[in-house]
């Protein structure tokens, strides 16, 4: 209840604020003017656009994390390299790969191939080291139980290990779909000619304020909803997991 | 009944004081061994990438070049390593002391927190990044637009993982602290403030990497100095691509100094929370 009043409050305040006393020179529409801007002027042209961003997201989502989960069962078989890997992995994480694709476009042209890389980076480590989690997930309990009842190794993995380790492996496949997209989007910005993060740039240089902010709440609109689809896709999955959705 | 020695949330494992060189070493070989191992193998890729691929210098500089240019041309890249450092920083300790301080007035006042909480948890949603454009065209180019992206970066997490932390004050301690007639004061700086500090350093842990990403992405857009700027003006350099990787080499380094400090500081100041 108060979270919705204050919402409305707020969006009311900003309109009388901007359009009864003009506040922000104009560098701030009021939502009046953004609501148009965005109906008639951003969609068809984000709607043009996005097809190569989110392209570009998806072909590095799969192959990141993709990559990210065959590592962290390589790696679970090898006992010796679990800790080695999940360290390494979590500082490669850190690592600014995004801010040297200007290198990675020197080296490989200014088309996709770069963004795909900086992309695939972007959900590669996340995904690593909370899979690596996931699989060392199981408590002890239930592994003793498990010996007891004699399970083979395989069914150990199939009724043991994987459902315990699912959860995690969704948390790094939610994070990562926000990240796959603005990294996207962001390595736009740098050599790009098509694109949301280029048609961000092209009109902000434009000076076309109110189309500006349609575009940015498109793209955070973008944003929420593959974060949505992914948590529709984990309820699917896993019917099993909202008590442990704090992970 | 006030304790200097704050309460763990965890009872501490093993206690290290910090100081002691075995205490160090246990702390610090894993990380640092980590790095050595990866520096030295990503200059030996590099080599080996160069000749396998008979890259010419013009088009990928070896990495002592790269090397020669850090050590002897500091003049050409200064400038804007101390932009990028001053921005880092200011958004850094602005967005992480915000979020800290917002957590600990959310505790003490519970209007405070009903009326914005909701707004943090909406806005944390939002890729702020996505926004520097808007706030370019508000603020102009400068420090100004980075400096407000590298804090709003640090700030939600923040605020979200202490506000999340000291839901978590165990019942008994605030039942000790309400039993000897503890002020709302002592309450705040005795329980929950070394309750809520392994959070903060969650929080700090999250910003380190993610403020210099977030700064060099915001100054290809809205700025004017800085390691963003040098590397995206020196694609188009002439004269080799040496100033460019520095550049890049760089971020990578200002990422790696302010993991280790946030980690260093953690170390020192919560060595009772189980080191």
């Amino acid at each position: 209840m108060i979270p919705t009043v204050s919402v409305v409050l707020l969006l009311v305040l900003f309109e009388v604020l901007v359009s009864i006393f003009h506040l922000g020179r104009g560098l701030i529409p009021a939502p009046s003017r953004i609501v148009p801007a965005l109906v008639h002027d951003v969609f068809p042209v984000y709607m043009q656009n996005v097809p190569l961003t989110l392209g570009t997201a998806a072909i590095g989502y799969g192959i990141g994390n993709g990559l990210a989960i065959a590592l962290a069962l390589a790696v679970f078989s090898l006992p010796p390299l679990r800790v080695l890997v999940y360290q390494i992995g979590l500082l490669l994480y850190a690592l600014p790969f995004l801010a040297v694709i200007p290198i990675l476009e020197v080296i490989l042209g200014t088309g996709s191939e770069p963004r795909i890389i900086v992309v695939t980076l972007s959900c590669f480590f996340p995904t690593l080291t909370s899979t690596i989690r996931g699989l060392l997930a199981t408590p002890q309990r239930t592994r003793v139980l498990f010996t007891l009842y004699g399970a083979n190794g395989l069914e150990r993995l199939w009724y043991m290990i994987v459902p315990y380790a699912l959860p995690y492996v969704f948390v790094g496949l939610k994070l990562t779909v926000g990240f796959a997209f603005l990294t996207s989007l962001i390595s736009e910005w740098i050599g790009a000619n098509s694109g949301i993060g280029n048609l961000l740039l092209y009109e902000m240089f434009a000076d076309r304020t109110p189309q500006v902010w349609a575009t940015a709440l498109l793209a955070s609109a973008t944003t929420g909803l593959l974060f949505g689809a992914m948590t529709l896709l984990e309820r699917l999955v896993l019917p099993w997991s909202k008590h442990m959705s704090s992970l | 009944m006030v304790t200097t020695q704050p309460t763990a949330a965890r009872l501490p494992r093993t206690v290290r004081r910090p100081g002691t060189l075995k205490g160090l070493w246990l702390a610090w070989r894993l990380p640092v061994g980590a790095t050595i191992l990866l520096s030295a193998g990503f200059v030996l890729l590099w080599n080996w990438a160069i000749a396998f691929n008979h890259w010419q210098p013009w088009f990928v500089p070896p990495p002592s070049t790269v090397a020669d240019i850090l050590a002897h041309h500091s003049d050409q890249y200064s400038l804007d390593l101390w932009t990028t450092i001053k921005e880092v920083l200011l958004g850094f300790l602005l967005g992480n002391g915000g979020g800290f301080a917002l957590a600990l007035i959310f505790l003490v006042s519970r209007r405070a927190s009903l009326i914005v909480y909701p707004f943090a948890i909406g806005f944390q949603a939002v890729p702020v990044v996505v926004f520097v454009p808007v706030l370019t065209l508000i603020l102009g180019h400068g420090l100004a637009v980075i400096v407000i992206i590298t804090t709003l970066i640090c700030f939600f997490p923040t605020l979200l993982s202490v506000s999340r932390g000291l839901k978590t004050i165990s019942p008994n301690a605030g039942d000790l602290f309400h039993l000897t007639a503890a002020t709302r004061w002592e309450y705040v700086r005795y329980l929950a403030l070394p309750w809520s500090l392994p959070y903060l350093f969650n929080g700090l842990r999250t910003g380190a990497p993610a403020s210099v990403l977030g700064a060099i992405v915001a100054e290809w857009v809205a700025g004017t100095h800085g390691i963003g700027i040098g590397m995206a003006t020196q694609v188009q350099e002439a004269e080799g691509p040496g100033l460019l990787w520095t550049f890049g080499i760089l971020s990578i380094i200002l990422v790696l100094v302010l993991t280790a400090v946030v980690a260093m500081v953690e170390r020192a100041a919560l060595w009772w929370h189980g080191y």
